[in-house]
């Protein structure tokens, strides 16, 4: 709270600053955004999104070595007032020293090379409030970011003295999981039914002691020759999503289960690696992290045990495939391993594993300079379950640009999509750059 | 006058055109550089270190519509003879920032790096077809690329005057079908300027011998600073659909001293 507090007097600060030394550059977008889902399922539930966002942002060049830079976001729901905020996006000031390039403040950043699904973008916090609807959804950092640039090399440094979680969908979201109404009875489970009716309770959440405890670090190496792009990063910071701990009550009757959650953030690291390269028409990207949680030994079942992903992809641009059309595809194959393997098995919404054997597609067909189809899909196939999107986006004009997607979801009732099959939706999305 | 004399008289006639003709011809064929001779002066025109260029770039279709950007690239070419180029959008805000990083090797494939500010990251993309268009403009990738004289055969066909430019008219052949295919045109007819030695006009035309584009500079100013000469006016026309791209040049400078480092992922992100 004491940071958001000195970052919005900070942002003050430079926007008072930026006023009185010049004249700054203004820009930003205003867009309305509508989602209809194709069926109400509860009418607890925020059945749809009828919002308009006016973000604007300013940008100051100090001098040849300085600049600075702040979005804040202005969001209305009609369809959700709690939606509703001003928001600082982002606020930073840039110094440019010899080989360094240095960036302070609150700062959003996009490590990693694959497409959609990247491991070693650990330092990146997001809105999950709508699981589908990531895009421009990255929460910023408040941190120190450090560019060391010699030759074909970069040397990057950041330091976050604070953590901040990820967003997650609440209790009147489509897309807060159901969680089960009874339990079996866990002082007789071999009885089976009748189980017995669950009594859910939600704890605050535990964040990390504010202090030194709560301060992350990152560190990449990276660089290209012959063709490539690789790099090596290591971080040592906070899950952005909690493990959720779990405690349960009977009652005297033996009738109902008390479950008290209650979401904390674990510590862990990251050691992750990443590639590109092209040949002809063809890009080969790969991305990998091995992630080595508080839970090294496997004691604690509400901690994730070791695990490594990767995403290995390829994309092929087809020219002129038909009427002078071209169509671009990308195939993204993704996995995640235990390693140490303890079988361990994780919650059905758990979002840090969701993609444990799938392929990750898009596609791209241009209509015309100013217009595009569009897919993205994903396929898990340990679990059957996929989403795909298809979609349409057009530049009406300079600076206007309309999208329209429809969301499609399926899978087994104990899939992560599957959960969810009932929130097919059709998204419309109308944005005014400025 | 009887028929020995006018005989005689034509015989005169003949004579004096054909020691006339000798004398305008002979001398013209001397003065007269050849195809290639005229195109290695343009090279010389063109030739620079590096280049910096802001313009604005109109696309205008068949049916009037336009869509504006604004534009920097810098180029420049090593002693390797190796191309850099970073190339950023201004305007319109909806692609402001967006940058395109390339260098071109003279001895193994090129790299190609596109940044999209909205995303955040510089990504590896595959290098495109020379025959696909820039930017959505009507100029492809291989008409923006320097001219190689060793991959072509150039004619002098004559002289025009062009908008009041006098122009050496060359016709230019791929000297083998790979370049036809990786260049999409079998023939250019080029107008070169005889005062400044630079492109007035070009005819372009496809594989198959149609004529499909025409190229027209104009606004030619001496670069400040230099010995150089360059259009600040230049239109590419889609003769058969009618769609046109026209570039207005505000701002040029030449051999500035651009350092390697420039075209760099840092730079590429940084926007400045």
């Amino acid at each position: 709270m004491k940071a958001n507090k000195a970052i919005r007097l900070l942002f003050i600060n430079i926007l008072a600053v930026i006023v009185a030394r010049s004249q700054p550059q203004i820009g930003g977008f205003v867009e309305y955004d509508n989602i209809t889902y194709f069926k109400n399922i509860d009418e607890q539930k925020i059945n749809g999104r009828n919002q308009v966002i006016l973000q604007v942002e300013l940008s100051h060049r100090i001098n040849a070595n300085a600049d600075i830079f702040g979005a804040v976001e202005f969001r209305n729901d009609q369809d959700d007032p709690a939606r509703d905020r001003i928001y600082l996006d982002e606020v930073f000031l840039n110094l440019y020293v010899g080989n360094f390039d240095i960036r302070i403040g609150k700062q959003i950043y996009a490590w990693g090379r694959a497409d959609g699904f990247n491991p070693t973008d650990n330092l990146t916090v997001w809105d999950f409030s709508d699981i589908l609807d990531t895009e421009d959804e990255k929460i910023g950092l408040i941190s120190g970011w450090v560019n060391y640039y010699a030759g074909n090399w970069t040397l990057a440094a950041v330091l976050a003295p604070s953590f901040v979680p990820s967003v997650l969908p609440l209790p009147n979201s489509r897309w807060f999981p159901q969680l089960p109404e009874s339990v079996p009875n866990p002082l007789y489970p071999q009885f089976g039914p009748p189980a017995l009716k669950a009594n859910y309770i939600y704890a605050p959440q535990v964040l990390p002691d504010q202090g030194f405890e709560s301060t992350q670090y990152a560190l990449k190496l990276s660089g290209f020759a012959s063709g490539w792009d690789y790099s090596l990063s290591w971080f040592d910071g906070f899950d952005d999503l909690p493990a959720i701990h779990t405690s349960t009550e009977i009652d005297s009757s033996l009738t109902t289960a008390e479950i008290t959650l209650e979401n904390r953030y674990h510590r862990r690291q990251a050691i992750g690696v990443d590639f590109a390269t092209t040949s002809r028409a063809f890009g080969v990207r790969g991305e990998a992290a091995y992630y080595i949680t508080e839970d090294w030994k496997g004691t604690d079942p509400n901690i994730d045990d070791p695990y490594f992903q990767y995403a290995l992809g390829v994309d092929y641009t087809f020219r002129d495939l038909f009427a002078g059309k071209d169509l671009f595809i990308l195939l993204q194959w993704l996995q995640e391993i235990q390693i140490p393997d303890r079988g361990t098995e994780y919650r059905i919404f758990d979002l840090n594993h969701i993609f444990r054997k799938s392929f990750f597609g898009k596609a791209d067909l241009k209509l015309g300079e100013f217009s595009r189809l569009t897919f993205e899909g994903v396929w898990n196939i340990d679990t059957e379950d996929w989403w795909m999107q298809p979609g349409f986006e057009w530049s009406i004009t300079d600076g206007v640009h309309l999208l329209a997607t429809v969301d499609l979801l399926d899978g087994p009732q104990d899939s992560f999509f599957g959960i969810f099959s009932d929130n097919n939706r059709f998204q419309f999305r109308l944005k005014y750059s400025f | 006058m009887n028929r020995s004399n006018i005989k005689h008289s034509i015989f005169h006639i003949f004579h004096i055109s054909l020691v006339a003709a000798l004398l305008i011809a002979i001398p013209l064929s001397a003065q007269q550089p050849t195809g290639r001779e005229i195109m290695e002066m343009f090279k010389a025109q063109e030739r620079t270190k590096d280049t910096s260029v802001e313009f604005k770039m109109t696309i205008i279709n068949a049916r009037g519509s336009q869509r504006e950007r604004e534009v920097t690239q810098v180029t420049k070419t090593d002693e390797n003879d190796n191309r850099k180029q970073l190339i950023r959008f201004l305007s319109p805000a909806d692609v402001a920032g967006t940058g395109f990083l390339s260098i071109e090797y003279s001895d193994r494939n090129d790299d190609n790096w596109l940044y999209l500010p909205a995303l955040r990251k510089t990504r590896r993309i595959a290098g495109s077809d020379k025959t696909d268009s820039f930017i959505g403009t009507e100029f492809t990738y291989e008409d923006l690329d320097t001219e190689t004289l060793d991959a072509y055969e150039y004619r002098l066909t004559g002289s025009a005057n062009i908008d009041g430019i006098e122009s050496w008219v060359i016709e230019a052949i791929a000297t083998d079908f790979k370049k036809i295919k990786e260049t999409g045109y079998s023939k250019r007819e080029l107008w070169i300027s005889k005062d400044h030695h630079l492109v007035i006009q070009t005819k372009f035309y496809d594989k198959d011998g149609a004529y499909v584009k025409l190229f027209k500079t104009s606004d030619i100013r001496q670069v400040p600073g230099t010995d150089k000469w360059r259009p600040f006016y230049l239109s590419m026309e889609e003769v058969r659909k009618g769609d046109r791209t026209v570039l207005s040049m505000t701002d040029y400078k030449i051999n500035q001293g651009v350092e390697d480092q420039f075209f760099s992922e840092r730079y590429l992100k940084r926007g400045r």
